[in-house]
């Protein structure tokens, strides 16, 4: 018992001393952090300003502004000039809407000029809501303009005389407004408000949790490696003391406690959880603290050198964040594969107790986690076998030995063995020194190969520049004929990604949100002319699309309703029903009458083209990777054997200015390494904030290794202020989209810097350059006089 | 007389400014080719006044004086190892070689050398961490020895050493003598001052005792 609580002692100090305590007052310090920058109103997506101009000055336009006006999603409508333009992107319109002259007469004879809204890409989220909205409106639009041509043709003949267009203009323009304003009345609930903000929330909480598991128990397993080489088990074991490693678990059980005390807490004001859900939940969280503690004990025991486990793991953890779509964007991976990522699991897990789901219900989403547990099982066992083996190879090597000593006689044998050395030293004569000591940092040839896959991995996760479609499930609860014509007209839409499942299964994707939500048609939709309610759309835990999809869907509803509507409009104009021949000119005309120039056009202004609607720009997913991976790389300043190599070099005249310089390099070689494989744009301004990005990673990491913390001790600190600068600088979310101070927040982060500087701003990289030089420069030991010559 | 290289006049040195003084007012000065041993008691200052030569402390009394370009050509070895356990023997001197602006084709010559003076060519490419302490010694020695130094300052460099790693430390000791490097060397071992040293000097309480 005492060994037990010696090693008890032991585990505490090593897990502090190795920057444990970060890993742990990282949920403390960040998630009050992050709630407070979404809370109420500050958070959410605000109502956001537009402009019009309207040249046309109709009766219509004026309509339509005033309607505009009463959209709860504009704060404000505001009538400017053509000239005017530019200036209103810049003072923060998120669009302009431009009514050409004589737009709406001109429309209903295909001809005029179209529409024209100017999106401000600035405020990319909100762009792209004003953007699914106007399209949305627009192809009513065209619809109605086609129906009306068609049935007025119908009703007139081939020339409609001079009342009769004008008769024409009017009811259609009538018809129109109470299409556009009664659209998204075929959803069943009433509220369409964005459902962004929560959807951000949910990821990053989910991303957080796994983060803050992940690395706790990397934390406690780090010093395993060292522990085992230096034969402090086995002399564990060999006094007498049992538990060496139950009680790194026991430990991280102990110390995780505050932290699930302050989540149950979280979750009991949050969403009113019962007792047994509560249970559930920490049930859950130790599940994955022991999951997580298996794993990593087992990659450290088989890799045996801290260094490259560390890599490998950091690696691992980034691949998952930027692969399962929690995070980032929508996940890259097969939804078979990302179903058993532990930040599924935790975002699936977060929905289903805010849904106030049974355990019982929940217990199978949480099953995935076993894998990790046996992947650390395998892994231990691995190492087991390999120990065991090179033990078995130690007792036999007295026989070998003499083997070898007989066949040094012959000069081939000794020929090898000389190859072998100068094998090893190929490389040393090969490569100039920077990349030799980016080579052995890395962790040699296993090292560079998997930083290679690494880099594959993310070629791949940049490389796939498929246009994003917004992918929903749909559950046809009605079976009729307009279910069934729906169905074919969303399945032709090309944003749109369906796909068809029973009633049954509903809830379980909802759970997963592997796709952004669930549409049921109801039943009764087929032959309900009023069609109120007959929609029914339920968004996924991670949906960022809701109102998008919403107003597509609701336009094609509104389309199709113009077209079944087609025969009451012809038979209201003749005043009588129609006939069978009249029936049948209708049906040629709908064909005949369709729009062949474009009635709108979208541009973009003030900023670069989005690849992605709703994911971050890949320039915040290298800000974010590199600084995670060059923080784990430079945590070798801080190790002791480096510490007095570092000293030593000061001795010699030059030594420590080329090591510093060789060691910039080695980063700047990484930071180009990941520029390429995220197939960043090559431009001035971004090879300008790579620079002053990597120097100020150089420096600041250093500083903190070499002037800051104890040996280990940055592993937990920069994942507090990785997350801390990613959160700040807009590395997960764009922060234009918020309202107030918050989005002035970057300018207070390296990597919001960064993210300036590749925007064009010169200061931001300037601010970088300069913090870069002066952390180099303090972590540059020199001593303050130097000795006199004779 | 041998040509001097170093002079050290009234050397005072304070850790902290207020604090205790390590070094006060040493006075030494050391000839070219000279091996100068340095003994003390523990906490005496030897270190520290090699550390101060090296130029790794700042000292607040006194002045340390050098011939044109031998501060440039000084090599300093601590007591504690300052090498790379993951890296191989040749590996730590390529190292070493590089961070001081040799060629590679000098660096391997010379490192080449050097193992094979300190009997340790069979263990040029295995990693520090598999070698024995003595090992490992005289791989720290041959560090300091990869361009040629015009002073030495060994901060006890056989301490923990076997046999034959003291014996081939001294033997190279001894030639790098013969080719003109003045050493300065602290030792608290079996007899290597009075079998190396051409003077001794006591150190205590930071003071000099001839």
């Amino acid at each position: 018992m005492n060994g037990f609580l010696a090693a008890l002692k032991k585990d505490m100090c090593l897990f502090f001393r190795k920057g444990g305590l970060f890993s742990l007052l990282f949920p403390l310090l960040l998630l009050p952090l992050f709630l407070f920058f979404f809370r109420g109103n500050s958070g959410g997506l605000q109502a956001f300003p537009v402009s019009v101009i309207d040249e046309d000055e109709t009766l219509m336009s004026k309509t339509l502004i005033r309607q505009m006006e009463e959209v709860e999603l504009f704060s404000e409508v505001h009538k400017i000039s053509r000239e005017d333009i530019s200036e209103e992107l810049e003072k923060g319109s998120v669009g302009v809407l431009r009514i050409p002259k004589d737009f709406f007469y001109t429309a209903y004879r295909f001809q005029g000029e179209p529409v024209e809204l100017i999106l401000n890409e600035r405020r990319a989220t909100e762009s792209a809501i004003l953007e699914s909205v106007f399209t949305s409106i627009m192809k009513i639009m065209e619809k109605e303009q086609e129906m009306s041509l068609a049935v007025f043709h119908t009703a007139y003949g081939e020339k409609l005389s001079a009342s009769e267009e004008e008769e024409l203009y009017h009811r259609a323009s009538e018809r129109l407004l109470n299409s556009v304003l009664k659209r998204q009345l075929i959803f069943q609930n009433e509220e369409v408000g964005a459902n962004v903000a929560f959807a951000l929330v949910m990821r990053i909480a989910s991303a957080l949790l796994f983060l803050f598991l992940s690395f706790i128990s990397l934390s406690m397993v780090s010093a395993v490696p060292e522990e085992e080489k230096k034969g402090i088990v086995s002399r564990f074991r060999q006094m007498g003391g049992r538990g060496f490693y139950l009680s790194k678990f026991l430990l991280l059980l102990l110390l995780a406690l505050p932290v699930l005390a302050l989540s149950l807490l979280f979750l009991y004001k949050a969403f009113a959880l019962s007792p047994e859900l509560l249970l559930f939940f920490a049930l859950y969280y130790n599940l994955s603290l022991l999951s997580f503690y298996l794993f990593f004990w087992g990659l450290f025991s088989l890799v045996r050198e801290e260094r490259l486990a560390k890599n490998f793991s950091v690696c691992l953890i980034f691949l998952l964040l930027l692969f399962t779509g929690r995070l980032f964007s929508a996940g890259r991976l097969p939804f078979s594969l990302a179903r058993f990522s532990p930040i599924s699991i935790n975002a699936v897990l977060l929905e289903g107790l805010r849904r106030g789901y049974s355990p019982v219900r929940l217990m199978p989403f949480v099953l995935p986690l076993g894998l990790f547990l046996l992947l650390g099982i395998l892994l231990r066992f691995m190492h087991s076998f390999t120990e065991k083996r090179s033990s078995l190879e130690k007792e036999r090597v007295p026989e070998k030995r003499g083997l070898l000593e007989k066949e040094t006689v012959f000069p081939k044998r000794r020929g090898f063995e000389e190859d072998r050395i100068r094998g090893k030293q190929f490389l040393m004569h090969c490569l100039p020194f920077p990349l030799w000591r980016g080579y052995i940092l890395l962790g040699r040839t296993v090292g560079v190969l998997l930083f290679l896959l690494f880099f594959l991995c993310l070629g791949r996760y940049a490389g796939d520049k498929t246009q994003e479609k917004i992918a929903f499930y749909l559950v046809n609860e009605d079976g009729g004929e307009w279910s069934r014509e729906l169905l074919r007209d969303l399945d032709a839409e090309k944003s749109l990604e369906i796909r068809l499942i029973p009633e049954r299964e509903k809830e379980e994707k909802l759970l997963y949100g592997d796709k952004e939500g669930v549409l049921t048609i109801r039943k009764g939709y087929t032959g309900d002319k009023e069609e109120k309610g007959k929609l029914l759309y339920e968004s996924g835990s991670a949906s960022l699309s809701e109102m998008g999809l919403r107003e597509i869907v609701a336009a094609v509803v509104a389309g199709e309703k113009i077209e079944r509507g087609a025969n009451d409009y012809l038979s209201s104009l003749l005043g009588r029903e129609i006939r069978a021949d009249e029936q049948d000119l209708l049906t040629k005309n709908q064909k005949q009458y369709k729009r062949t120039s474009p009635l709108y056009t979208v541009r973009k202004q003030n900023g670069a083209t989005r690849e992605e609607l709703f994911s971050p720009r890949r320039e915040a997913v290298y800000a974010f990777l590199l600084y995670f991976f060059l923080f784990s790389l430079a945590s070798v300043a801080g190790e002791g054997e480096e510490k007095r190599v570092g000293a030593r070099l000061q001795s010699i005249a030059g030594a420590s200015r080329r090591y510093l310089i060789g060691l910039f390099l080695v980063f700047l070689g990484i930071s180009l390494c990941f520029f390429f494989a995220l197939r960043l744009d090559f431009s001035f301004n971004a090879l300008l904030s790579l620079l002053s990005y990597t120097l100020f990673l150089f420096g600041f990491s250093r500083f903190l290794s070499v002037r800051v913390l104890g040996e280990g001790a940055e592993t937990g600190l920069s994942l507090n202020l990785g997350l801390f600068f990613c959160l700040s600088g807009g590395a997960f979310m764009d922060f234009s989209a918020l309202s107030g101070w918050v989005k002035y927040l970057p300018y207070l982060s390296p990597v919001g810097l960064f993210l300036k500087g590749t925007e064009g701003d010169l200061v931001a990289p300037a601010i970088l350059l300069a913090i870069g030089l002066c952390t180099c420069r303090s972590s540059y030991d020199r001593p303050m006089r130097s000795p006199f010559f004779l | 007389m041998e040509e001097q290289i170093c002079e050290i006049r009234n050397l005072g040195l304070h850790y902290q400014r207020g604090g205790r003084a390590v070094l006060k007012g040493l006075s030494l000065s050391f000839h070219k080719g000279e091996i100068l041993g340095i003994r003390g008691e523990n906490g005496a200052g030897k270190s520290t006044l090699l550390k101060a030569l090296a130029g790794l402390l700042p000292y607040g009394e006194g002045e340390i004086r050098f011939a044109p370009k031998v501060q440039k050509e000084l090599s300093y070895l601590p007591q504690d190892l300052s090498l790379y356990e993951s890296l191989t023997a040749m590996e730590n001197l390529y190292f070493y070689g590089k961070i001081q602006g040799l060629p590679k084709k000098v660096i391997f010559t010379r490192a080449t050398w050097l193992l094979r003076e300190l009997g340790l060519e069979e263990k040029a490419g295995e990693r520090l961490s598999t070698l024995s302490g003595g090992m490992k010694r005289r791989v720290h020695l041959a560090s300091a020895l990869m361009k040629r130094p015009a002073i030495l300052l060994l901060d006890e460099p056989t301490v923990g050493c076997d046999n034959e790693s003291y014996e081939r430390i001294l033997s190279l000791l001894r030639k790098m003598k013969a080719q003109g490097t003045a050493m300065l060397l602290i030792s608290h071992g079996r007899g290597e001052l009075e079998e190396m040293a051409d003077r001794i000097v006591y150190l205590e309480d930071g003071k000099i005792r001839e």
